[in-house]
């Protein structure tokens, strides 16, 4: 079971010949296998899979809830475009209110540009135009382009004043 | 091919049982559980006969097997590289003296039936229930000693290092018991 070691040649020179015959009668026995560390890695792999299973669970939750943020997105964006071909200006101004809060849209830009193009109420144009450099314009060029058109006209700046004017 | 005592040829690395061990050690410091287990597969039988005779009976000697493994898991990073076996030795008896109640001294192992077995084999366990017997009758210390130099594998220095000892105060202690045993045992 053991080598030679210093210490059986002690026993040898204490026992002599009887050295060997005792140091084979003492009794020996077999341990268990080793117990806690397989229980250990078994706790281990539940709490890994626990782990695993937990990131997973939040990795659908994320993926829901920005599926669910899109889709309400895409209702308002929609919901926006509606009103803002609206007949009444009423409806138009809750549509430009809720582009506010909406982020940039190529769609809803085009429908801003077309609004202030094409509008004969000043009070939604300004509205629009606000939208427009404010938020909706993200390229400088296009931006400055609408600017430029809305510069020299002066019957659409003073109307435009006139309206915000009465409106506050 | 002859190597000696305790030395094994692993393809052209000759690796002497300790190192193997120390290797296992290390390997088991950085996480290697399979390493461990090998660890245990070679360790455990020594540690386990000695803390048979320092706790008493079978199952706390398991228990405190069980123990000084995981302590050992545990306390891993504290493994120095080198010195496996006796720093798992230390840890048994930490485990073995702390699970112990107050006043328990070391046992005999259980008795083997000696009926029905041949002569050879009858006379064989006859000396080992008069070994046991001697045993019980000598003071623990030097029980402790001479089950250490007996079962561990550990050479004096390492066994004096474990006890407290210096190498020539374990030698008288070993001598002593040594010498008990032989006039108990009538040899």
């Amino acid at each position: 079971m053991t080598k030679d070691t210093d210490g059986r040649e002690l026993w040898r020179d204490e026992l002599g010949d009887f050295a060997d015959p005792v140091w084979d009668a003492f009794k020996t026995a077999d341990p268990q296998e080793l117990r806690v560390l397989q229980r250990q890695a078994r706790h281990a792999h539940w709490m890994l899979f626990g782990l695993a299973a937990s990131w997973v669970a939040i990795g659908i939750l994320l993926a829901w809830n920005a599926q669910l943020r899109n889709d309400v997105t895409e209702a308002r964006t929609q919901t926006a475009l509606a009103l803002l071909v609206a007949e009444r200006s009423d409806r138009v101004l809750a549509g430009l209110a809720t582009v506010r809060q909406l982020d940039a849209d190529p769609a809803i830009t085009a429908a801003l540009l077309k609004l202030l193009k094409e509008s004969d109420d000043p009070n939604l144009q300004l509205e629009a135009l606000d939208l427009l450099i404010n938020g909706a314009l993200s390229d400088m060029n296009t931006r400055r382009d609408v600017l430029e058109q809305v510069r020299f006209n002066r019957s659409f700046l003073e109307r435009a004043i006139r309206a915000r004017e009465v409106r506050t | 091919m002859s190597h000696r005592p305790g030395t094994r040829r692993q393809g052209i690395l000759a690796v002497t049982d300790m190192e193997n061990e120390d290797l296992l050690m290390r390997m088991a410091a950085d996480g290697s559980r399979d390493a461990m287990d090998r660890l245990y597969a070679v360790v455990a039988p020594p540690l386990y006969n000695y803390l048979l005779r320092l706790a008493g009976d079978p199952e706390r000697a398991n228990d405190a097997l069980q123990t000084t493994f995981l302590n050992a898991w545990q306390g891993r990073a504290s493994f120095r590289g080198h010195g496996a076996r006796p720093w798992l030795f230390v840890i048994a008896r930490n485990a073995a003296f702390r699970s112990r109640p107050t006043g328990t001294v070391l046992e005999p192992v259980d008795r083997v039936t000696s009926a029905g077995i041949p002569t050879d084999e009858h006379e064989a366990a006859e000396l080992a229930d008069r070994l046991d017997a001697a045993l019980a009758r000598l003071p623990a210390e030097t029980r402790e000693a001479i089950v250490l130099s007996r079962v561990s594998g550990l050479r004096i220095d390492e066994i004096a290092d474990l006890l407290g000892l210096t190498n020539a105060a374990l030698r008288v202690r070993l001598s002593r018991g040594l010498k008990k045993i032989k006039e108990e045992l009538e040899l």
